[in-house]
């Protein structure tokens, strides 16, 4: 970092608090600004002067802009609530105690290690990186190349700065709070209108605080006073301050971001979804430099910036200035910095024939001016020295001193949000600029983001914007065309086009554009994409028209024709903190909770988010996971196992149709279920593939209970709805989803009647009572509950269904009976392998995409059932029959593991690469069996019974055995039971 | 951000109240058994997937529950018509008449 | 509801009670038909009133019928009055053309009050997109926090909100967190 020795404040002015004293770091020094700096403000008034190292090619770079626009000074800031890893310092207000430090640049910006790849910038040309590395494989040179450039560090131990959202609705927004958004606001005041008025700045005025105007007869500030107050006192006016709108999205919806500041830093980032009526785009405008050789150098900036540091804060930004302009606005700041006690050395016009006003004012303050001049050369080294100055016509050239160069090149309307919403900038030969063609609707605009207009023209036009949304005509005097008087000037014609930066963060000169302009890239998307023009954080708001309009010159077409590149949101950078808000660690997402949470907890449950907290297993005296699911197996095989099924959907289905309406959900018959039975059965898509499977409880002929899997479970009462809504809205039956009104406990194993009974239920329980797929309602331990026989894992199994808010007693309840059994709750990896034992499938798991009822072995049942029902036509096309299908089937093996995604090889291949005919869906070992079961889906599979498949398996080739699924108890005789 | 007022529960809803149902008015083939082969797997895949005016089935997911028929143009999200689920489309209505 | 003043507004003024609703029952009536055709069902062979405007809640003694869908409701009935309600709808239309089914385990009901309450819930999400807000009085179902909720708005400061049993114990996390941006007054 290089720092000018001498005072760099002012003595007075400004809207600093030379009262508050804020003290901070930079790069470890400790240095002092005011309340009411920016943090580039108050780097710039303690002398630093580059601040970064240019992306490409490690030039030293200083303040280029004094807002957002600024390419240049990205800094990580770590102040007292977190750390930003790359913040544009132009935006960040000073806070007490804030550590700063450069992001480019080892080890100081000012002495730059990189800097060495300076002698060979001119082979890094656009596209370099590509063309050059390209062998053997990009892949290998990225993370080279990445850690030598890119802004910002990643702070593993940063605090995670407070970030909300919010939501509301207003009938105005007037986005911008300069001028014309301040008059906007102004007439609205009492309008009966809620109205926001977002402003990205701190403070309200925009450019009034560092340009000279008279509005409304009155001076700047006396107006700007008057209607902050105002503002500030109306009641329906909602003043946001550092507020950027971010985003306009369609709905007339925006998102924001505000900033909420304390002393000593930024205490909360609020992100904002706002519904709006009708919007007030003010967002005015941004300065354009000029492009000529050297152009980049610390000390030159835009002229607008160099007014504002000396007017907003009290900043010397140079000894000894010059300025370079095509148009009349680049004035101000030689007036600025003249009275300001700064050394105006010239003011070097591009044009021929500048006001003649003008010329009186410069020479009242004694500052030379060469008209119809350029500049095609600078100097310095880590800061600008001099510039060398020549006639456009020809003629001597000429070195000026300086330190300090403000540029003007005209204006950029801000038309982003407006864009956002599809709106097309168009080019406006007139005043140089591109202008929005037309406002989304309820949009009208304000200000300097219509076309280049003075303070007191801005005015007028807020007045006008708010006369309109209130529906009131009013002539508004047309506006002053052109009143800056600028004539357009792209670049020098001749000098060194390697030397011209066009995009100072990205380091893109005119050179570049003249080769993708060789090489074909003229297409304004493909121009940025090849160069990377305007692909920086500053989104190429002070680069994109002087590039594109170099292209349109080197293209010969007009910049009309050439357009701009799509804006697309956020406007500029947004936290992704700011956008998580508190959803993070156990707020990241809505989790769901068991009944019996609380129960499970204590017992030692390891849960598994799987859209609900569900128990996978239960800790048991230090053992691991393994030993646990084993005991878990082992329980429900000999004795009895608990498993908390309460997330399985249950959809009530009722009425006179009910009935007919589920048949044509389910393959199987529902037309003969009885009163007081269960059947099995799967849903399809309309395409044939397997949505669900479940059991479907006939409670009595107008009364059905749809039980599918948890998964599934609102999707499936969404299903049933909406094809009842859409299809068949004439059948009555009426679909009522009362998953969690339900707590449900399996009880599985050979013990699981004697649990039952131990329960004193009023209802007969035996076997031949309540046989399998069988349901009954009564009181079961004092409870209400309603409880199907029915089994996922092959042995005997109830499953008891009591108000959610019993849950917790029942399971207690439960426990307390099997413990002396032997029995014990079971997670839910045990019964997952319980029903792989059995051979019994898990959808979603064991089917995919293409999978068919037919795919399964179950044409039969289909065959056997009379009535149509949804995805049944699709199972006769050629593709649903197809003999290549691949079918489920039960795989074992003995010796080596199996596991879930072994891909089964082709035929008599050996090894991969070859073709592969199937995967393991699922695996694991079966204690009850004693070796290892799988369920797979193969090619053909049914016809494949015996045969020895080779599995690949992460490198291992495993061999096993296809066989029918369910080795377990092949018979039911324990299902039965 | 795509807002629809719902014609059931007349809300206005945003997109993520809202499920999307692709494009309405797609006549299944009844009895399905005996359609052709051609004629079903147009009904389970062929859309017109404008660029303009498309004419789509929503649902108020978060809200009342009940699909809709909404015509919204795919390329500036302008909602145009939004009817219940009975409705006719004004154009189908011209057609009609 | 003005959420924009109460943006920034202190919080910790917001009660936040999660309660199970005690004494009363809750049923869920779900029609077979036309939501219309049962209203007027329901009141001929029950007397009892649901409301069929979108939004709308009615209000009397004994019971609190709120408006789901064109053609569901949620009942609150007391206690007491919960087994004779589903006796008298399912001996009323024993082919269930109105369908009655017990519901007061499904919900848990959230009451939130105070001059931050309606802040506290902007938060979540858009309670509702028109700049009037809620009127009181009202109901509507939305998400918060991307939990479906419904929300039914008594008094100008006073909601009462129903999820999903399972999504409470989130909701009640998501509130405590979402209540905790206590910021200074100047803000």
């Amino acid at each position: 970092m290089s720092r000018r020795p001498a005072h760099h404040r002012l003595p007075e002015g400004g809207c600093i608090d030379r009262s508050r004293p804020v003290r901070f770091s930079f790069n470890g020094r400790q240095m002092t600004g005011y309340a009411g700096d920016t943090l580039a403000s108050a780097l710039l008034a303690n002398g630093v002067d580059v601040i970064a190292r240019s992306f490409k090619y490690r030039r030293p770079r200083g303040f280029f802009g004094s807002g957002l626009e600024d390419p240049l000074a990205m800094l990580a800031v770590r102040d007292a609530y977190g750390y930003d890893a790359a913040i544009r310092a132009a935006q960040v207000p000073l806070a007490d105690g804030m550590a700063v430090h450069a992001n480019t640049g080892w080890p100081l910006s000012s002495f730059d290690v990189g800097g060495l790849i300076r002698p060979f910038a001119r082979f890094i040309k656009a596209g370099f990186y590509y063309k050059t590395f390209m062998w053997p494989n990009w892949r290998w040179f990225e993370p080279l190349i990445r850690r030598t450039t890119g802004f910002g560090r990643i702070d593993a131990i940063a605090a995670v700065r407070p970030a909300e959202r919010v939501h509301a609705s207003c009938d105005v927004l007037v986005i911008g709070g300069g001028t014309a958004g301040m008059a906007a606001a102004h007439a609205l005041i009492n309008s009966g209108h809620e109205v926001v008025l977002a402003d990205d700045r701190p403070r309200l005025g925009g450019a009034l605080a560092w340009t000279d105007a008279d509005i409304d007869g009155r001076t700047a500030d006396a107006w700007l006073h008057d209607r902050s107050a105002a503002i500030a006192d109306a009641d329906n006016i909602h003043l946001l301050s550092s507020t950027v709108v971010t985003g306009a999205y369609e709905g007339n919806v925006f998102t924001m971001l505000q900033y909420v500041h304390a002393n000593d830093g930024v205490v909360l980032q609020r992100h904002w979804k706002l519904r709006v009526g009708k919007v007030i785009l003010a967002t005015g405008s941004v300065e354009r430099p000029l492009v000529f050789p050297g152009n980049d150098r610390p000390g030159i900036m835009l002229a607008s910036a160099m007014s504002r540091y000396i007017r907003e804060f009290a900043v010397i930004p140079a000894t000894r200035v010059c300025v370079f302009t095509n148009n009349d606005a680049g004035y101000d700041a030689a007036f600025t910095a003249s009275r300001a006690g700064i050394d105006v050395a010239c003011v070097i016009d591009t044009r021929d024939v500048p006001p003649v006003r003008l010329q009186s004012a410069l020479e009242a303050e004694g500052i030379s001016q060469m008209t119809g001049s350029e500049i095609i050369h600078t100097h310095g080294s880590t800061r600008l020295s001099g510039i060398t100055v020549r006639a456009r016509s020809g003629g001597a050239a000429r070195r000026i001193d300086c330190d300090g160069l403000a540029l003007a090149g005209g204006v950029s309307p801000l038309v982003h949000l407006a864009a956002h919403r599809g709106i097309k900038p168009v080019y406006d030969p007139d005043v140089a600029a591109f202008v929005p063609g037309a406002w989304p609707e309820n949009w009208t605009g304000a200000g300097d983001v219509q076309t280049p207009m003075t303070p007191d023209q801005a005015a007028a036009s807020g007045v006008a914007a708010a006369s309109q949304v209130l529906g009131k005509k009013q002539d508004v005097a047309d506006a002053v065309p052109n009143p800056f008087n600028i004539e357009a000037y792209w670049r020098p014609p001749t000098g060194d086009a390697g030397m011209m930066f066009v995009d100072l963060q990205n380091d893109v000169t005119v050179a570049d554009i003249e080769l993708a302009a060789r090489e074909g890239y003229v297409s304004v998307e493909h121009l940025k994409r090849y160069t990377t023009l305007g692909m920086g954080t500053d989104q190429g708001r002070t680069s994109n028209i002087n590039g594109l309009a170099i292209m349109a010159g080197l293209s010969g077409r007009d910049i009309t024709e050439v357009g701009t590149t799509t804006f697309r949101p956020p406007y500029t950078a947004v936290p992704m903190g700011a956008v998580a808000a508190n959803r993070t660690g156990p707020l990241y997402r809505a989790a769901r909770y068991l009944p019996a949470h609380d129960i499970h907890d204590a017992a030692g449950a390891v849960f598994e988010d799987v859209g609900w907290l569900r128990p996978d297993w239960y800790r048991q005296n230090g053992k691991g996971r393994e030993a646990a699911v084993l005991k878990e197996m082992a329980a429900a095989r000999h004795a009895v196992g608990l498993f908390d099924g309460s997330p399985l959907g249950k959809i009530e289905v009722a009425g006179p149709d009910a009935r007919a309406f589920l048949d044509l959900f389910y393959v199987s018959n529902i037309m003969t279920l009885k009163p007081g039975r269960i059947r099995y059965s799967l849903m399809l898509h309309v395409d044939g593939v397997i949505f669900d499977d479940g059991v479907v409880t006939c409670i009595d002929d107008t009364l059905f209970v749809v039980g599918c899997s948890s998964g599934n479970a609102d999707a499936v009462a969404a299903w049933l709805e909406r094809w009842h809504q859409t299809e068949w809205p004439s059948m009555q039956v009426a679909v009522a989803p009362v998953t969690s009104n339900w707590a449900s406990i399996a009880v599985a194993g050979p013990r699981a009647r004697d649990v039952l009974a131990a329960l004193n239920p009023d209802v007969d329980i035996s076997s031949t009572a309540f046989p399998h797929m069988s349901f009954r309602e009564g009181a079961i331990g004092g409870m209400m509950s309603r409880v199907s026989r029915v089994s996922f894992t092959g042995e005997l199994q109830y499953e008891i269904n009591v108000p959610a808010a019993q849950g917790d007693a029942l399971l207690e309840r439960l426990m307390e009976i099997a413990a002396p059994m032997g029995g014990c709750l079971v997670g839910l990896e045990a019964w997952l392998r319980l029903r792989l034992e059995k051979g019994y499938l898990h959808v979603g798991a064991d089917t995919n995409g293409r999978t068919t009822p037919l795919d399964l072995g179950m044409g039969g049942i289909i065959d056997k059932k009379p009535g149509d029902f949804i995805g049944r036509r699709s199972l006769s096309l050629a593709y649903a029959v197809s003999a290549d299908r691949e079918q489920l089937v039960g795989i074992k093996c003995t010796a080596a593991p199996l596991r879930a995604g072994g891909r089964i090889l082709a035929g008599d291949d050996t090894r991969p690469p070859c073709r592969s005919e199937g995967y393991v869906t699922s695996a694991c070992f079966s204690p009850s069996l004693g070796f290892h079961v799988g369920l797979a889906l193969l090619e053909n599979g049914s016809e494949r019974m015996g045969e020895t498949v080779r599995i690949y398996d992460d490198g291992d080739i495993i061999k096993a055995e296809v066989c029918r699924p369910g080795a377990y108890d092949p018979d039911n005789e324990r299902l039965m039971a | 951000m795509i807002i629809i007022r719902c014609p059931y529960c007349h809300e206005d809803r945003h997109e993520e109240e809202l499920e999307y149902g692709g494009e309405a008015d797609i006549a299944r083939p009844t009895p399905p058994a005996q359609a052709t082969d051609d004629a079903w797997t147009d009904y389970l895949y062929m859309r017109t997937n404008p660029r303009g005016v498309h004419f789509e089935q929503w649902c108020c997911r978060a809200g009342c529950g009940q699909w809709f028929k909404v015509a919204r143009h795919t390329v500036t999200h302008d909602i145009t018509e939004v009817i219940r689920y009975e409705d006719r489309f004004a154009y189908q209505k011209d057609r009609d008449a | 509801m003005n959420t924009l003043d109460a943006a920034g507004m202190m919080l910790d003024l917001t009660q936040i009670e999660s309660c199970a609703v005690d004494g009363y029952a809750h049923v869920l009536i779900v029609s077979a038909v036309d939501g219309t055709e049962a209203a007027a069902a329901l009141n001929e062979t029950c007397t009892i009133t649901v409301p069929t405007e979108p939004g709308t809640v009615c209000d009397e003694a004994p019971y609190i019928a709120f408006w789901l869908s064109p053609r569901s409701w949620l009942l609150r009935v007391e206690q007491d009055g919960e087994a004779a309600m589903l006796a008298a709808i399912r001996k009323g239309f024993p082919d269930r053309r109105v369908h009655v089914t017990p519901y007061s385990d499904a919900l848990h009901w959230f009451e939130l009050s105070g001059p931050g309450s309606a802040a506290l819930l902007a938060r979540g999400g858009f309670v509702t997109l028109s700049v009037d807000g809620l009127a009181v009085g009202c109901m509507k179902r939305t998400l918060i926090a991307d939990v479906p909720v419904l929300i039914w708005r008594q008094a100008q400061a006073d909601w009462s909100l129903a999820v999903e049993r399972s999504r409470a114990g989130y909701m009640a996390g998501w509130f405590a967190n979402a209540r905790s941006y206590r910021l200074s007054p100047e803000d």
